[in-house]
């Protein structure tokens, strides 16, 4: 992994929230580097700022403070037209609850992506990527959860995005639906060469990442480094 | 203050431009209402001071001559309180700085000011004074029209003889509320005069020493009921001096044209606001239903604790009491506003000693409780779905909302070639069915209000067209008091300035069918004559038969007749047989009930030689041979009216440019309100519902404004096609609101042009358009990033 080269560089990264009279310092000088390619796990208790620090690196919100880059360009100065058309060319996003619209099939979910995007798959394709070529036409309410799922990340593939970010992907999942979900990213991440950020709070994932950054007192505490990630099949949970 | 009541007030801050959208919608029907009824009672309450502070009489008849001895006897009548005789003749004015004889009605009045019957009041000047005979009052408005002021002098041509009259007052009686030229109908100051000379002076001017031709009297009140056949006791005992017309004050033209316009006012009053309260009512179900939705947790709860179903009730009745309660005060301030609005416009036509806009305390109340009670209907689903909830039920999560197919895709070519955006839309208006009809009905409300607007426009154009384009071909209308002979229209005839000239013989008569009768007059109007032609229903031409009649569809319904039947004719004037004449064809007349027949063979009936008694002319348009015209006119001997119709147009025409182009900008307004209203509500529900979707999209690198485009295309559809329903709905109210309009004096054909239809259309959309700027900024008020973290 370090000869790939840096695809996302956060520099001293902070984010404070107004709460009434009460400034809540959540981050307070991130610094990390995301490299092309990669699939870098997010870790850290509850309530340190993964979530934050995700939004921020997906463009769907700003630091504080500090800066943040995609290849080489500060999208930390973006304005909202110009960070909505980063996350519609770059960035996929699959969160925990789906958020699917209820009133559109599977496939036409996929559409709401591929229809504003420049080079796209065809939605089908998509489908058929994460195993659901048979369940094009079903809406959200006739899937099941890990389905459902599977639709989201159809849904954010399809656009063949270069930064796939993923907010605890599996934490409405059982077993053998977390292990499809992961399955998959790992098959987008080594066959497409997507670079994918995840967050989740199972420390067995991390047999599975390239690396992991684990947040507490709003910095990056430490980096592990894992050489030999293994297929999600062989997770020893 | 109770917790639930907290809670009241924090969901009330939430939702609180969702309340507003609609208690504006109620606002505006209560303020149309309040408004509306307040113009009325302004009315009634100026009506009733003027009436009695005049002395307004309860009957009139106008007759040939009788003797003033013979009409003093008729005190005795069982029921007459008093009885008042006066001269009174149809005259021309001869005013400076106009071409135009101007016809005057001329009314004797006391020497001495006395309190008669149809009292004048002084508005400048004085009454009668001792030293001159030939002094004048003049009615205020036509002094103001054509600049008379007390001590001018005008010269008349009165029985025949220029007489020099002295101005020495101006004034109003409860007599002429409104006033137009006979046979016009229409208001237009200038052009009809009424003056007020001395007693004396008329009895010397026109012979009449010891006589009378019109008779006026109050009836004791319990005689007020039989005002009928007390006309008719008074008309037959007065017969041998000619009586012309006998009425009772409810169909004197005055006081029955004011009491149409209020009738009609109140009724509009109680018709209009309802589409206001009931789309009002409607709308304010989805927003409770949504919050009764997205409450449904906290209500389980509340329940589970302990909450009954009656406070919850109350609780969310105080809810949507809010929207009504702020409607009401909103509409009451409205409705005083236009009720002044009203009030002024009226002035404009009526003319009163004193028309104020007064405060109603009781109308204003009524207003409250009927915007209280629309808001309570307001919350009847959603109450009963919180009734329904079963606390742990309601606790859980609200199930999924439901996938699956809807019908229009099995049209595949067309659901296949839509974006998934489309999709998504049509999908969730056919779903959410209730919400879509919501929304398809209040356009359908809102735009039938446009379509009333532009019909309301459109009719008076066509009928302003249909009248003086299609059926009144002439420019001028020459009326003597007398007929005349044949011999007397062919030299009016060649006169210069004359291009062509038609002669016209009226008889006043009553039509009998039955124990149906109807004072009114035939024509009799040249066969292929081209001044004069009648239309039918369609507006087609109809031909003027040989023999029968031709008669208004709306007199044959009064007499319960069709065409084929017979009609008893009985002339008001001269020998008194009835002729048994056929009613040949049904005809549309948009002024008056007439009744037209072929000249010649209307003579041959009566009986005499060819008489005329209008001539109905085409004049040379050149400067010169107006004037030409002008100056022969002004020496006829025994010519009554001058009507120029170009001046009725033109007038007719700046009445609606006066009143009907502003009220139509208000009912336009009025109904921005619906769209605005409806669509801003709906717009706030779906967007607190599908916050997370949204949310979705905008991180899935949508744009703001394409976000904004889902809703927009929502809005479009739902509102294009409640328009698109709206317009054959409005134009029905329309003809319907025509037909409530039709009087014996006036008919409007209900008329929508299509280029209305396209504008009703285009209002509809710049409505949706306009919303969407306020739906834009709700959009961009929203925080997407925690609505994306929200466990819905
Ligand atoms: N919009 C906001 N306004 C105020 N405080 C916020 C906001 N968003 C996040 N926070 C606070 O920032 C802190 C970090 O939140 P964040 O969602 O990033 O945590 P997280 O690491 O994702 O937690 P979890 O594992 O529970 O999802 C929390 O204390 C949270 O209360
Ligand atoms: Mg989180």
């Amino acid at each position: 992994m370090s000869t790939s080269h840096v695809l996302m560089k956060l520099e001293n990264v902070h984010r404070t929230f107004q709460v009434g009279e009460v400034a809540v310092h959540v981050l307070r000088g991130v610094d990390l580097d995301v490299y092309a390619g990669e699939l870098l796990l997010i870790q850290g208790e509850s309530g340190s700022g993964k979530t934050t620090l995700m939004n921020m690196i997906g463009g769907i919100d700003q630091p504080s403070q500090g800066t943040i880059s995609f290849e080489g360009e500060e999208i930390s100065k973006f304005g909202d037209r110009r960070l909505t058309q980063f996350r519609r060319d770059q960035v996929g996003f699959v969160f925990q609850f789906y958020n699917l619209v209820p009133t559109l099939s599977a496939l036409e979910n996929v559409a709401t992506a591929t229809e504003i995007a420049e080079n796209p798959m065809d939605p089908a394709e998509a489908l058929d990527l994460v195993g659901l070529s048979e369940r094009l036409n079903h809406f959200p309410s006739q899937l099941s959860g890990g389905e459902q799922q599977r639709v989201a990340m159809a849904r954010a593939i399809a656009k063949r995005p270069k930064l796939m970010l993923c907010d605890e992907p599996t934490g409405s999942l059982d077993r053998e639906n977390t292990t499809k979900i992961l399955e998959l990213l790992q098959k987008i991440n080594q066959e497409t060469d997507t670079t994918v950020v995840m967050i989740t709070h199972a420390q067995t994932m991390r047999q599975m990442a390239n690396r992991i950054a684990i947040i507490g007192d709003g910095v990056i505490d430490r980096v592990i480094l894992n050489e030999n990630p293994v297929p999600a099949r062989e997770l020893v949970w | 203050m109770g917790a639930l009541d907290r809670k009241l007030l924090r969901d009330i801050g939430q939702s609180w431009h969702m309340l507003l959208a609609i208690s504006a919608i109620i606002a505006a029907g209560i303020g149309c209402f309040v408004g509306m009824m307040s113009a009325a009672q302004n009315l009634e309450y100026a009506r009733s001071n003027y009436y009695s502070s005049c002395r307004l009489a309860d009957f009139w008849i106008d007759l040939k001559k009788a003797p003033v001895q013979e009409v003093k006897r008729l005190t005795a009548v069982r029921g007459i309180s008093e009885i008042q005789e006066r001269i009174q003749f149809r005259v021309l004015l001869d005013l400076p700085g106009t071409e135009k004889p101007i016809g005057t009605m001329v009314i004797s009045l006391p020497d001495e000011a006395e309190s008669i019957i149809n009292n004048i009041i002084i508005r400048t000047g004085t009454y009668f004074t001792h030293g001159r005979a030939n002094e004048v009052i003049i009615a205020e408005k036509f002094a103001h029209a054509r600049n008379i002021k007390p001590g001018d002098s005008i010269s008349a041509i009165l029985n025949n003889q220029r007489k020099e009259l002295i101005v020495v007052g101006t004034a109003i009686s409860a007599e002429f509320v409104y006033m137009v030229s006979p046979g016009s109908m229409i208001d237009d100051p200038g052009t009809y005069g009424l003056m007020y000379i001395k007693q004396s002076f008329a009895e010397d001017t026109f012979g009449f020493h010891g006589a009378c031709n019109s008779v006026v009297g109050l009836l004791a009140p319990e005689a007020q009921q039989e005002v009928e056949s007390i006309v008719n006791t008074l008309s037959d005992r007065l017969e041998s001096y000619g009586v012309f017309m006998g009425v009772p004050r409810s169909e004197q033209f005055s006081p029955m044209v004011l009491d149409a316009e209020m009738t009609q006012l109140k009724n509009i009053a109680f018709i209009f606001p309802s589409f206001f309260l009931v789309v009002a009512a409607l709308v304010l179900n989805v927003l409770m239903v949504r919050l009764a939705e997205q409450q449904r947790t906290v209500i389980g709860t509340l329940k589970a604790i302990g909450y009954g179903n009656k406070a919850l009730m109350f609780h969310f009745l105080k809810f949507a009491a809010t929207a009504g309660f702020a409607g009401g005060i909103l509409g009451c301030f409205l409705g005083y506003w236009l009720g002044a609005a009203i009030t002024k416009m009226y002035m404009e036509y009526f003319t009163f000693p004193q028309l104020s806009n007064i405060f109603y305390p009781l109308l204003s109340l009524a207003g409250m409780f009927v915007s209280i009670v629309f808001s309570m209907l307001g919350t009847l689903k959603g109450v009963r779905h919180i009734m329904q909830m079963e606390p742990a039920e309601a606790m859980r999560e609200a199930a999924p909302q439901v996938g699956g197919a809807v019908f229009l895709e099995k049209i595949h070519l067309f659901w296949q070639n839509l974006d998934a955006q489309w999709q998504m839309i049509l999908r969730g208006l056919l779903r959410n069915k209730g919400r879509t009809a919501v929304a398809v009905f209040s356009a359908v409300m809102g735009s039938s209000i446009v379509v009333l607007a532009f019909g309301a426009v459109d009719s008076m154009d066509e009928m302003i067209h249909l009248q003086f384009e299609r059926v009144l071909r002439s420019d001028y209308h020459l009326t003597f008091q007398n007929e005349m002979s044949h011999a007397a229209f062919d030299e009016i005839r060649r006169l210069p300035g004359i291009v062509h000239a038609e002669p016209v013989v009226i008889l006043p008569c009553t039509f009998q069918v039955g124990n149906h009768s109807k004072r009114g007059a035939i024509m009799g109007i040249t066969g292929n004559g081209e001044l004069t032609c009648p239309l039918d229903e369609n507006g087609d031409a109809v031909s003027l038969p040989a023999t029968g009649l031709l008669m208004t569809d709306r007199l044959m319904e009064r007499l319960g007749i069709s065409a084929g039947d017979f009609v008893d004719v009985l002339p008001v004037k001269g020998e008194r047989s009835i002729h048994k004449l056929p009613v040949v064809q049904g005809i549309s007349s948009m002024l008056g009930l007439v009744v037209y027949a072929d000249y010649n063979w209307l003579n041959a009936v009566l009986g005499r030689e060819k008489v005329v008694s209008e001539v109905r002319v085409l004049a040379a348009h050149s400067a010169a041979g107006k004037r030409a015209f002008m100056e022969r006119v002004r020496a006829m001997p025994g010519l009554e009216t001058l009507t120029d119709l170009g001046e009725q147009k033109q007038a007719l025409n700046r009445q609606m440019d006066r009143a009907m182009r502003s009220s139509v900008l208000i009912m336009i307004l009025f109904a921005a309100v619906i769209f605005f209203g409806a669509i801003l509500n709906g717009t706030m529900v779906a967007i607190s519902e599908r916050r997370r979707e949204m949310a979705t999209f905008r991180t899935m690198g949508y744009f703001e404004n394409e976000v904004a485009r889902l809703f927009l295309r929502e809005n479009l559809v739902t509102n294009v096609i409640g328009t698109l329903i709206g317009l054959p709905i409005g134009y029905w109210i329309l003809t319907l609101t025509m037909q409530a309009f039709v009087t014996d004096a006036y008919s409007f054909p209900a008329k929508l042009k299509p280029v209305s239809y396209v504008y009703t259309m285009a209002c509809a959309v710049l409505f949706v358009f306009m919303s969407q700027v306020i739906v834009r900024r709700t959009l961009r008020k929203q925080n997407w990033v925690e609505a994306l973290s929200l466990k819905e």
